[in-house]
């Protein structure tokens, strides 16, 4: 299915180029265990479990802390880029 | 039934859908609002998994304030931003492994200050032995036209402008300046790598200013060619505030 974003990031290089920066900015700037979490999560593709494990966290407190900071992430790339509302 | 709240959206966008009964995952497949919402959060984690390797994020940072904080003796309170709690014991901490052995340090040291002094005879003898063969022309090799974020206002313009050895930009921005005290604003070139950028330096009050691009970059800049101007808050942190003001990119 193509969405207006995928249309926009097609047409928009450079959006999505400033839009990596600003996410790789905030990422860096989640406080830890969050930030510790979504770097797992993201760069090193672990699962919810494996993260759980390495941390010692509850794999629902591990799970949550990724949807907050998703969240998070969307509304900062709403206030400092062309992130569509 | 009702739309989906927001933090189970982010779980299914995360592939958590285990989180959500089958009564939910029926009501995402078919309502195009929390559709087009997972759809914007999973571009977020597509996003964040093309970003660079794991070892990119914040840690040169850390490392490099720990670096200053351990020759100034000042120990960890230096720290502006302090590492994961040890008991995470996520990684192993990269600046004990990239520190220089500390017995190099005053050579390291001492010859850099000795290849510094040459440089600089060298290089003012240079200067005036170019000088007095001609003038340097300037020549402007590139320009743009900096358009303002969703939601700023203001517009500029940037031009390359080489002049002998030397490449400036300078940089012009129309509009409302931040009041002073509150914001200042800073001048960057990203790479449209989108990993890496420089900071050349603050835009004075008046919205006009020039800075010298770092030498050794090529032609094309090698990449770092998006031109913007940030507005920065007065908290001593080096990094983009990733607040933008204006934004443009160099056709070179």
């Amino acid at each position: 299915m193509t969405s207006d974003l995928d249309v926009r990031l097609d047409t928009e290089p450079i959006a999505t180029i400033a839009d990596r920066v600003v996410l790789e900015a905030e990422i860096s700037r989640l406080p830890d265990p969050r930030g510790t979490i979504l770097r797992l999560a993201f760069c090193e593709g672990q699962s919810y479990p494996q993260i759980a494990e390495r941390l010692d966290l509850p794999l629902g407190t591990v799970k949550s802390h990724a949807r907050r900071a998703l969240l998070h992430l969307r509304t900062r790339l709403k206030e400092m880029t062309s992130w569509p509302t | 039934m009702a739309h989906l709240n927001a933090e189970l959206l982010a779980g299914h966008a995360l592939g958590q859908t285990d989180e959500l009964d089958a009564e939910q995952l029926k009501h995402v497949a078919s309502c195009p609002q929390c559709r087009a919402e997972v759809d914007q959060l999973h571009r977020i984690v597509e996003l964040g998994q093309e970003g660079p390797g794991p070892d990119t994020p914040p840690i040169p940072e850390q490392a490099m304030w720990r670096n200053i904080a351990a020759e100034l003796s000042i120990g960890q309170a230096a720290s502006p931003t302090p590492g994961p709690a040890p008991e995470a014991g996520v990684r192993p901490e990269p600046s004990q492994q990239t520190a220089p052995p500390q017995g190099r340090g005053g050579l390291r040291r001492g010859f850099l200050a000795l290849a510094a002094a040459i440089g600089l005879i060298a290089g003012v003898g240079g200067t005036v032995l170019v000088d007095n063969l001609r003038e340097p022309e300037a020549q402007v090799v590139a320009s743009a036209t900096l358009n303002p974020l969703p939601g700023q206002a203001g517009q500029g313009t940037a031009q390359l402008v080489r002049e002998g050895e030397t490449t400036q930009l300078r940089v012009s921005v129309t509009g409302q300046a931040p009041p002073p005290g509150e914001e200042y604003r800073e001048v960057w070139l990203i790479n449209t790598d989108g990993e890496r950028m420089y900071s050349l330096g603050v835009l004075p009050v008046g919205g006009a200013g020039a800075y010298v691009v770092p030498a050794g970059l090529d032609d094309s800049l090698d990449g770092f060619t998006i031109v913007d101007v940030s507005l920065e808050p007065y908290d001593g942190n080096a990094a983009h505030s990733l607040n933008s003001q204006v934004r443009g990119t160099l056709p070179v």
